[in-house]
Formats: C-alpha cells, structure tokens, sequence
C-alpha cells in the first residue's frame, strides 16, 4: 500500500512548515520524501520564477501616472481653495433672497386689494371712501344756506348733483353685472 | 525632503499624500509599482491590459486616499484595490480574452511565438493563471511573490485567516496535481 501520510499537511501548510515528526517520517519514507520534493520545487519555483509575471513597471507608464495624478491634484487643490468663496457666495445669495422677500412681503400687506379682485362690498366702501369730499360738500352747502350765501350755495348743488350722477352709474353698473352673472 | 520621503513608511508616506504632497505619491509609486504591475501582469497575462490597470489602481488610490486606514498596512490596500480593478476587468473583457486564448494556440506557428509559448509553458504563474480560480490565484500570488502573511492576504481579499488557508491549500493540491511528476524539476524551481 502506498504511504498517503502527509501529502495533504504538506499542501496545506506547505514545505517550510511541516511538523518535525513529519519531516522525521519524509526522511525515511521514500514515496514522502519524493512528494516533499515536489512540493519545495513547486514553492521555489512560485517565489522565484520569473519568466514573465515579474516584470517591473515600465518608466513611460509611472511618469504618466503622476502626470494623471498631478492633473488629479491640481483641480482637487483649486476646488479646495474655490470651495470655501462657493459656500460665502451661497450663503450671501440665500440671505439676500430671504431679505428681498421679508420686504416684498411686507410690502404687499399695506397695498389695497385689486380692484378685479375686489367683493362688491369692498368696492362699495372704497366708493363712499372715495366720494368723502361729496358727504362734506353736501355739509358745507346746507352751513351756507343757513347763512344765506347763495351763489356758493348754487355751486355745491351742482357738485352735488355730479354726486349723485355718479353713485347712479355706480348701482346701475352693479345691478346690470348682478343679472349678468 | 526627498532623503526624508525614502526613511518613511508607506502609511506616513500615504498621509502626506493625502496633504497634496506628490513627491510622497510618487515613492508610494516607486515603491508598489512594480509589485502591483507584476501581480496585473500575472493576472491578466497581457502587458498592455496590466498597464491600464495599473494606471487606474494608482490614480483610484490616490482619489481615495482619504478614505485610507493606516491601522493596515498600504500594501494590502493597494493589492485589494488592484484585485476589485482586475474583477471589474475580468467581467468586461471575460468572452474576449476567451476567444484571444483560443486564437494564441492555434495561430502560434511562427518561429518566435513558438518560443513565447515555450516560455509560457516553463512559467509556473501562467500555469496557475489557466488552472486555479481567481482567489485561489490570489491568495497563492499574495503568499509567495508578496510574502504577505496570511492575516494580510486575508484584510486583502476580504475573508477570514481559515478561507485563505483553504485557498492555498487547494491551490497547492491542483499545481502538484497537475505539474509534472517526472522527476524533473519545476519550471524556474531552484
């Protein structure tokens, strides 16, 4: 039968670290002893052999790796440096845009609505509001009546009488778009 | 600065790298350039594909320097960086390289390439790049071109101690099965 005995140590921890009673066996056995050989030939042919896996880098492939790294380097150094003005720019963008619309907001609340916009009863109030001067003239021409100056009494009527004009136009207009809708 | 960038290792060489510094770069280039190279080569089998991906190992590594743990060591980083570029490459280029190891045995017939293929036979790596899987190979070119130890092949390739005992143990057993058993020796064995 053939001795099978430390074929297996030998793959697994290969020659250098065979146990000694192993190597006491190797030395007797001579069927071991052939396998241990070709195990150390085939080792020393694996750290040694260099027919074509060992050759070194070629000169032209290092110098144009770090001409890529240089480049690499470079932009990466001017990103560094860019990158703290590209925050600062950012940040100053973002605060001017946050001012400009505190103050368009704030703007926007003193403005009245617009008039297309506007209810009817909005527009009623901005008539009346509008048309104060008429409600004062009508005041002033009954304080001249009583005083008995006539001619500027004569005048006030017929502002007046525009008035009045006017707030017409303004209920018929109303009215007519009411019966439209 | 430059007697000082050979008298420091690759971890403070790696960190100043990492501060812009080229000249640390280009000694961590001097001095992993030809290992990484030589693996690529023995991987792909192909100068030229070992050239690209040698080039985009060193410029990846340099990218991601900062991402660089100096608790390992910078050889097993750059050897697990070359190894995931070699798979990305394996992937694309599987039905290729194929179909160009196919063409090399039969369109071999010239004097010249009849000696490379001689050669190729004689080398015990382009045996082991045809025969072992790609972990296996691995693991077996860590070991004895690197003379990594086992816990370093293992932070390389990812795995536990006992996996990488596993891998060499099976690379070993298919190599000696498959060498020749005549009483001669191993191509390139002393």
């Amino acid at each position: 039968m053939k001795c099978d005995k430390f074929s297996s140590e030998l793959t697994l921890k290969g020659s250098r670290a065979i146990e000694p009673d192993a190597k006491q066996h190797i030395s007797k056995c001579k069927r071991c002893r052939a396998q241990f050989d070709r195990c150390q030939a085939m080792e020393t042919a694996l750290r040694y052999n260099s027919a074509k896996s060992a050759n070194s880098m070629p000169e032209e492939l290092r110098s144009s790796i770090m001409e890529e790294i240089s480049k690499l380097n470079h932009s990466q150094r001017m990103h560094r440096i860019s990158n703290p003005f590209i925050k600062v720019a950012i940040g100053c963008a973002a605060a001017l845009f946050l001012i400009v619309a505190a103050v368009t907001l704030y703007t926007s609340e003193d403005k009245p609505p617009a008039i297309a916009d506007a209810t009817p009863h909005t527009e009623i109030n901005l008539f009346i509001a509008e048309n104060m001067r008429g409600g004062q003239a009508i005041f002033n021409a009954s304080e001249l009546a009583m005083r008995g100056l006539s001619e500027e009494f004569e005048l006030l009527k017929q502002d007046f009488a525009k008035l009045t004009q006017k707030y017409d136009r303004f209920i018929e207009t109303r009215l007519f778009m009411a019966s439209s809708e | 600065m430059e007697h000082e960038n050979k008298n420091q290792t690759d971890e403070e060489l790696a960190r100043l790298a990492r501060s812009g510094s080229l000249t640390a770069f280009d000694h961590l280039l001097g001095r992993h350039g030809d290992s990484v190279y030589a693996f690529l080569v023995g991987k792909t089998g192909n100068a030229e594909d070992a050239k690209d991906l040698t080039q985009t190992v060193f410029i990846k590594a340099y990218r991601n320097l900062d991402k660089y743990d100096a608790k390992h060591k910078f050889t097993t980083w750059i050897f697990c960086i070359a190894r995931r570029e070699f798979a990305s490459f394996y992937r694309s280029k599987r039905p290729a390289s194929v179909l160009i190891d196919d063409e090399s045995v039969a369109v071999n017939d010239t004097p010249s390439s009849a000696i490379e293929a001689d050669e190729s036979r004689s080398d015990i790596w382009i045996v082991a790049r045809k025969l072992l899987p790609e972990s296996q190979f691995s693991a077996l070119w860590l070991h004895y071109r690197e003379d990594m130890s086992l816990r370093d092949i293992a932070a390389t390739m990812g795995c536990r101690i006992g996996n990488v005992k596993i891998l060499l143990h099976r690379a070993r057993k298919k190599l000696m099965d498959k060498l020749p058993n005549n009483g001669l020796e191993f191509p390139g064995g002393g």
